[in-house]
């Protein structure tokens, strides 16, 4: 099969819109379902991650362990990437480009890596841009179900922060926690920084997140979640990968004004993090470990401190 | 003599619609340039103050602005080209109906080199530059229409009583 345009690559998965037209064909004949990333890197094979590794695609489109023959991703196909990712509107991805990266339609977020241009010491975008990396997001419904009943005590929501090193599954899981709690009645807020967890695009929620829920997207993680706290009158909020000071000064500000926090951190588990000085973790009631172990999602541990 | 009079009539008519509809193409490619002009004011605006994304934006100039047609082609253009090959393109394929010159083609065409893959400053830049070009071809078309328009028209009337005589 042989991919041609937009509309036929996105009967196909909605990723492959986003690969430059020269390298759909090999990915066509490749279960993209189960892949977690797809990468391309200047002048290097074209990689498909999954759950037992990396593979290198052949110009058979046959995914192999062995670099020789593999599909070469060159200067021009980073550069129409970078315009298929962009929407051709550049300018629009301003702060997620010096962030390095953009989330696409289907909460898919692509790394991007280059050389950073910078101004005052601060980096205001990147240029020469040599790798990009497809992160594939999915939405696996009912996998939150067997925390509800730890995460809700006596209809209360109690704050629950999700601990794994990245690629585990956190975002999947904290979409389908408050995709339940907002279903069961809860008012929840979600501040969506990189726009993963919704995949809101023009106004429209990619994912699932249940009737009561509201989404910020595209704002600081600290500033979405102060604006939520005083204008949506949330029950709950909910973000991802939280750890700068201010992400924390706003989870504390939540807390103390009464609303529930369920959020996500990188870390081994909540140990590791407390071993690590992590003091705020101490605001958090509940605290679900997740690994790679059984593949992405694997619950390692739910400790509730109450 | 009745026919003399019909053929007469029909001659004349003829030649006035036809320095009537000369005059028309000019004052065409003054409105349009105008239109176009008006287009990327919209566009800088969006730019600046919404942040949309381009086809978005194209879209939205093209219901706002009435017969906007290049915008519009070029937001409705299959997504398969880059966005400087869907704007070339649909310079191209509306410049015949706009009235366009082909050095006003030139002009608006540049506009898609830079078109949406630069930050917000290079993008109003950019249009500031195209639309400054462009203001130069609206006061040339404005000029040539008011120079032009009254002649032709005239022209239009007198070649056809000057046919007339002539076969009668």
């Amino acid at each position: 099969m042989l991919i041609l345009n937009n509309e036929q690559a996105l009967e196909y998965h909605p990723i492959i819109k986003y690969i430059p037209k020269r390298l759909r064909k090999y990915l066509s004949l490749i279960k993209l379902n189960e892949a977690e990333e797809i990468r391309l890197r200047k002048g290097r094979p074209l990689m498909v991650y999954f759950n037992d590794g990396g593979y290198f695609i052949n110009d058979h489109a046959r995914l192999s362990k062995n670099p020789s023959n593999a599909v070469i991703a060159d200067d021009s196909d980073i550069k129409e990437a970078i315009e298929l990712i962009s929407e051709s509107s550049l300018y629009a991805f301003e702060d997620c480009l010096r962030q390095g990266y953009i989330t696409v339609s289907g909460g898919h977020r692509v790394g991007i890596c280059g050389s950073a241009v910078l101004e005052k010491g601060i980096i205001a975008s990147q240029k020469n841009i040599s790798s990009l990396n497809y992160r594939l997001s999915r939405e696996v419904s009912g996998i939150a179900e067997s925390l509800i009943p730890y995460c809700i005590k006596n209809n209360r929501i109690l704050n629950t922060l999700i601990v794994s090193p990245p690629g585990c599954g956190k975002t999947t899981l904290l979409r389908d926690l408050i995709r339940l709690i907002s279903q069961k009645g809860y008012r929840v807020s979600v501040a969506d920084e990189r726009n993963e967890i919704s995949a809101v695009h023009n106004g429209y929620t990619g994912y699932d997140l249940g009737y009561s829920c509201d989404i910020l997207e595209g704002a600081s993680r600290s500033e979405a979640m102060l604006i939520l706290l005083r204008t949506m009158s949330p029950q709950v909020i909910a973000t991802d990968e939280i750890g700068l000071k201010d992400d924390i000064n706003a989870v504390t500000k939540a807390v103390s004004s009464g609303v529930s926090v369920i959020a996500t951190v990188h870390s081994e588990n909540p140990e590791t993090l407390r071993k690590s000085g992590t003091d705020w973790i101490n605001m958090f009631d509940c605290f679900v470990t997740l690994s790679h172990r059984n593949g992405p999602g694997t619950i390692e541990e739910v400790y509730c401190d109450l | 003599m009745i026919y003399k009079i019909i053929g007469s009539v029909l001659i004349i008519s003829g030649t006035t619609v036809y320095g009537l509809s000369r005059a028309l193409l000019l004052y065409k490619r003054y409105k349009n340039l105008l239109k176009i002009s008006s287009g990327l004011t919209i566009m800088e605006n969006e730019i600046n103050f919404t942040c949309d994304c381009m086809d978005n934006i194209l879209s939205r100039i093209s219901s706002i602005i009435e017969m906007n047609e290049i915008f519009y082609t070029a937001s409705v253009m299959s997504h398969d080209i880059t966005l400087n090959q869907r704007w070339k393109a649909a310079v191209q394929k509306d410049s015949g109906s706009l009235k366009l010159t082909k050095h006003d083609c030139e002009i608006i065409s540049l506009l898609g080199a830079e078109l949406g893959m630069t930050d917000r400053s290079g993008q109003i830049k950019n249009i500031n530059h195209i639309k400054a070009l462009i203001d130069i071809q609206t006061t040339e078309a404005k000029e040539e229409y008011d120079k032009q328009s009254k002649m032709i028209r005239g022209l239009g009337i007198t070649a056809g009583i000057f046919i007339v005589i002539m076969l009668v």
